[in-house]
């Protein structure tokens, strides 16, 4: 996990800070210069890889270390930069080398006039060795901090003081030497430079390289539909074994080869070896073209202006022929720079030809350096493509030209990103839970399309059994036991305080599937009813279903309180609501023990793993479950009786019923009611119901609805009267209605 | 079926429908052990960062990791959002803001309650702990930072002009603005700022229903036992480093002061825990370690004790119930008070 303190945010107030703490403080320069407490010694344990030191150099000083040439980092002293204290308001003095990422490389301490260090060579030993742990360390802050606390109660220590006083003065060192402007948006580096060479510069992706085969131009030739007759290069035979030819061209590149149109060119042989880049940055430019030239040609240009090197070997070169002539605008006519919109063709007032270059690169002969005005619209850090063009002569006299596209895109090395504030916590968890939420968003959705298709749902006894099983099931073992997403009467509390603790949101937003569930239920709720969650999201309620269905399996005993006692049983939940919401309020120190009423810590989120007491009083919980359906979630549950005060908002009422029910006559539904919401007079209590939607399936059952099922008689009945009528009877429901007669109570 | 077996138990249930139920009874624990036996164990998960420049951690013990955390993630970001209140390392502070202007509108919840804390541990210790003596520090880091200081500690005026600045009572929290009542106050929340981040966090996890759990930013204070069934063993650092000194710790907090925690000069007299009264570094003892519920009052009580003494420490902790002291005198004996 990471998580970062006010480290990167205080860089930019830490000369601030540091001038605010020590300003006043008089204290007299009486240590010797950084160049002669840096002993060899001393620079071979904070700066191993280096081997030399630069000059003494900046205010506040450093050293610059060098490995041969090249610079690795700085090498500098915490009493120059912050003259920290520790525990004694006499700064102590840490020699600290830094490297250029700003990760650091060694700390030693050689001052200190701490008392409880003075004189005790094991705890010196040891505050070495605590530095040795922030080797490595990036002062940036963003990792977690290395050196593991033990969990040791004492005296605050020395070394932490010192530990900030070394990071002060590396953070006040980085921004001293940095030589990287602040950015507000991606800009490109223009001055950052380290010497690199061909290989290092494709590598690091400065350089955009297509070798374009004859093959290649003239399957897109063929592509196009055009047959060339006439080309600037002209492709020549491809039969190298009828007609060998005069003179190998591909090392004798002369003009007259190369338009020598009766040549056998192979397939494989190069038409041009193009590389390209944006030189305008001093990494890419000056290690392309030398300091030199990269400074003569960039000099003189208006600000702004972008400089595209173009380098190729072969017969057909990016330049052609066409910028000599002043009929064609002294275009050229071989490429083009296409960003977007934006398409740049080049003339010979923005041309720079550039003589080949030396080093250990491939040979290039022709390189030129193309300048790209500051009104052109180009934005060098954004990609964009040179479009090498060949132009042919059809047999019409028509000039056809074929596109070969070549991406880029200037490498992020010498792009600037503005410094970007670390994502807040909550921006990890979510970026963490992505996969849960995947699960869940999937979830949620199978259970919003449950309720829009209920009606064909519960059509079907055996097809709402299986699916609600099933989905118990997935909340129950996943979104429970897995997941952790159990939502409690602990957030509720959690939200109604929120006004009055002044936590910010992020403490919320860092719980993604709670949210997301949160935001569903409220919903739901609104719509529909408590049932939604309470029926079907809640892990402890499908837990208690789940183990109730196999006491059913098993013909357990059933108890349900008679209708006036269970009016007065449904009371209790709202007292333990308020109870805990109360104490949240009043008493919060015993908010944790109410919360207990709860079994959801014990059952759900840590899977009974809890000391015996809790996991014995869950076990009751369920064990009740099992002869009075859902026994806690009725008569006891907390965030049920917020839920079910919640319920009263509902907007629409889904379940069918009809005159029968109840007052008519009929108590089917009634007694189907798992957790018997359905009262006497056939009215359902929703602030009681789950939305199992059981009654739903008596509602649509031909055989066991007695509105129904006298319907179908009186249609069987008519059909048996006159079959010759033709009236069609399904033969399923009449041998069905003939071996089982319909059950239930046709009073 | 038999006569026997239809003959109704006392619960008009069958003999046989008894069995069952006494049977699926039984089955549910069983079902539990099994859940345990092939269920997720329950481990220590750890959270290290850095909380108002100290290095910290949080550790829960926990069953479900994904939990365990998302709640890590949850509380890091009420941290952060703490750490902008009381952190001196960020100009923007309220701390900062209140010690640099001598007033502050609009403060946080959070800034009050520790202030109103820091005023009813000043008032329960007679005045022995004092979170405004920050202009004492000031003086003696002062005194001691130019050369050749009097190895005797500042003078008694410039004590006497700091100690005009130095008054827990001054700090006015009634209004709409905290005030300094004076010109020039300071007040220094080292320790109990720290002690509120980790009240804070600690009671955000126990509401979460954490039972076992570590919660070290800047202050000490655990929840519950050690999954083991112990008490957790807290080492307390002495003088010299070591920490053979172990205390048991169960739902609460321990905080250790002594004198040569942070000293001014080399003979030790001279540190920070300053007698708001005499303006001196209190001599009263060498260390105390106090435990209590919460990690705000163990390090005030602490403070206040070690400037107050061993006599007046039973008085004092009278005044919070389940709080305890063990103090090292100076000859190297130890006591236990309350």
């Amino acid at each position: 996990m990471r998580f970062r303190a006010f480290g990167r945010r205080c860089i930019a107030g830490v000369v601030v800070c540091v001038a605010s703490l020590f300003a006043g403080n008089a204290l007299a320069q009486d240590r010797p210069p950084l160049n002669e407490r840096v002993t060899p010694a001393i620079f071979e344990t904070v700066f191993p890889a280096a081997d030399r030191l630069g000059e003494v150099e900046g205010q506040p000083p450093f050293m610059r270390a060098y490995a041969g040439d090249e610079q690795l980092g700085f090498v500098f002293s915490t009493y120059d930069v912050v003259r920290a204290p520790s525990y004694s308001p006499r700064p102590f003095d840490a020699i600290v080398g830094m490297d250029l990422a700003g990760n650091l490389t060694g700390v030693q301490v050689i001052s200190f006039h701490d008392p409880y260090l003075t004189g005790f060579p094991e705890r010196v030993r040891q505050l070495a060795e605590f530095f040795r742990f922030y080797v490595g360390y990036n002062i940036s802050g963003q990792r977690a901090f290395p050196a593991q606390p033990d969990f040791v109660q004492g005296t605050t220590i020395s070394a932490r003081q010192m530990r900030a006083g070394v990071l002060d003065a590396a953070r006040v060192i980085d921004r001293a030497t940095s030589d990287r402007p602040p950015v507000t948006e991606p800009t490109l580096d223009l001055d950052a430079f380290t010497v690199m060479n061909w290989g290092e510069l494709m590598e690091m992706g400065a350089l955009a390289h297509r070798a374009v085969t004859f093959g290649d131009v003239r399957e897109a030739l063929a592509e196009a539909g055009v047959t060339p007759v006439e080309m600037e290069v002209p492709l020549g035979r491809p039969d190298l074994a009828l007609n060998p030819p005069r003179f190998d061209c591909r090392f004798v590149a002369t003009r007259a080869c190369e338009i020598d149109a009766n040549l056998v060119r192979e397939n494989d042989e190069i038409y041009t070896d193009l590389y390209f880049a944006l030189v305008t940055p001093a990494m890419i430019g000056r290690n392309l073209l030398g300091s030199d030239l990269y400074a003569r040609y960039l000099t003189p240009q208006p600000p702004g202006t972008h400089m595209l090197a173009m380098l190729s070997a072969g017969p057909y070169d990016f330049r052609g022929l066409g910028f000599y002539r002043d009929e064609n605008g002294n275009r050229f006519d071989r490429f083009r720079l296409v960003q977007g919109e934006t398409e740049i063709v080049f003339t010979r007032d923005q041309h720079q030809m550039v003589g080949g270059l030396r080093g250990d690169r491939p040979r290039l002969p022709d390189v030129s350096v193309f300048f790209i005005a500051p009104n052109s619209g180009f934005d060098p850090v954004a990609p964009f493509e040179i479009v090498l063009m060949v132009t042919a002569t059809t047999e019409t006299g028509e000039q056809a030209t074929i596109d070969i596209p070549i991406a880029y895109q200037v490498p992020d090395d010498v792009i600037l990103m503005p410094f970007v504030e670390p994502a807040p916590p909550w921006v990890e968890a979510w970026a963490d839970a992505t996969p849960q939420l995947v699960i869940l968003g999937i979830a949620l959705v199978i259970l919003t399309g449950l309720f829009i298709f209920q009606k064909q749902l519960t059509m079907s006894r055996r097809a709402h059994a299986w699916i609600r099983n099933a989905f118990l099931l997935f909340t129950l073992v996943w979104l429970g036991w897995i997941a952790g997403g159990q939502l409690s009467i602990v957030h509720v509390v959690n939200y109604l305080k929120a006004p009055f603790d002044g936590v910010d949101i992020g403490f919320y937003l860092a719980e993604p599937l709670i949210v997301v569930i949160g935001i569903y239920v409220l919903l739901s709720l609104i719509l529909i009813g408590r049932g939604v969650f309470c029926g079907w999201l809640c892990p402890f309620g499908a837990l208690q279903e789940l183990t109730a269905k196999v006491a059913r399996f098993l013909k357990l005993p059933t108890w349900d309180p008679p209708e006036r006692m269970q009016r007065w049983m449904w009371l209790p939940k709202y007292g333990t609501a308020a109870l805990i919401v109360g104490a949240a309020f009043v008493a919060p120190a015993a908010l944790a023990a109410t919360e207990e009423i709860e079994p959801f810590k014990t059952a759900i989120t840590s899977v009974f793993t809890r000391p015996w007491p809790y996991v014995a009083y869950a076990l009751v919980l369920v064990g009740m479950g099992l002869f009075t359906e859902r026994f806690f979630c009725r008569f006891l549950c907390p965030l049920g009786g917020v839920l079910a005060l919640g319920d009263r908002l509902h907007i629409f009422t889904l379940l069918k019923r009809r005159p029968e029910c109840g007052s008519g006559g009929c108590h089917l539904c009634e007694r189907s009611c798992p957790v018997r919401a359905i009262e006497r007079d056939g009215k359902i209590i929703m602030a009681e119901c789950f939305q199992c939607l059981d009654c739903q399936v008596e509602y649509y059952d031909e055989q066991r609805c007695p509105p129904l099922a006298k319907g179908r008689k009186v249609r069987e009945r008519a059909s048996r009267a006159r079959p010759q009528m033709g009236v069609p009877v399904p033969a399923m429901a009449m041998s069905a209605a003939a071996s089982k007669p319909a059950m239930g109570p046709d009073r | 079926m038999t006569l026997v077996d239809a003959r109704p138990t006392p619960l008009g249930l069958s003999r046989r429908q008894a069995l069952k139920v006494v049977a699926a009874t039984a089955a549910l624990p069983l079902g539990v052990l099994g859940l345990r036996a092939i269920g997720p164990t329950p481990q220590f998960h750890t959270w290290n960062g850095e909380v108002l420049g100290a290095v910290s951690s949080l550790t829960l013990w926990h069953s479900n990791a994904n939990f365990a955390r998302t709640t890590m993630q949850r509380m890091a970001s009420e941290i952060g959002r703490l750490e902008r209140i009381f952190s001196l390392y960020r100009p923007d502070s309220e701390l900062r803001r209140l010690n640099a202007d001598g007033m502050l509108e609009g403060a946080s919840r959070d800034l009050r309650l520790v202030l109103t804390s820091a005023r009813f541990i000043g008032l329960a210790t007679g005045g022995a702990f004092d979170p405004t003596v920050q202009p004492l520090w000031d003086v003696y880091a002062r005194h001691f930072a130019s050369p050749g200081a009097d190895p005797a500690g500042p003078s008694g005026f410039a004590l006497d002009a700091a100690r005009s600045l130095v008054g827990y009572r001054d700090i006015d929290t009634d209004g709409g603005a905290i005030r300094f009542a004076r010109q020039g106050m300071q007040a220094t929340l080292n320790g109990i700022a720290q002690g509120y981040i980790t009240d804070r966090i600690a009671d955000l996890l126990r509401n979460e229903g954490f039972q076992h759990v570590v919660v070290e930013l800047g202050e000490a204070r655990v929840l519950g036992d050690h999954p083991e069934g112990r008490p957790w063993r807290v080492g307390l650092r002495d003088r010299a480093g070591a920490t053979d000194r172990m205390v048991d710790l169960s739902n609460g907090a321990v905080a250790l002061h002594g004198g040569y925690g942070t000293v001014f000069d080399e003979s030790g007299r001279n540190h920070h825990i300053f007698d708001p009264v005499t303006g001196r570094s209190a001599q009263t003892m060498l260390d105390v370690a106090v435990v209590s519920g919460r990690a705000t009052d163990a390090d005030a009580i602490g403070v206040g004790i070690y400037v107050a003494g061993e006599e007046r420490a039973s008085a004092i902790l009278a005044q919070f119930p389940g709080t305890r002291a063990i103090i090292t005198r100076r000859d190297g004996t130890t006591v236990t008070i309350g």
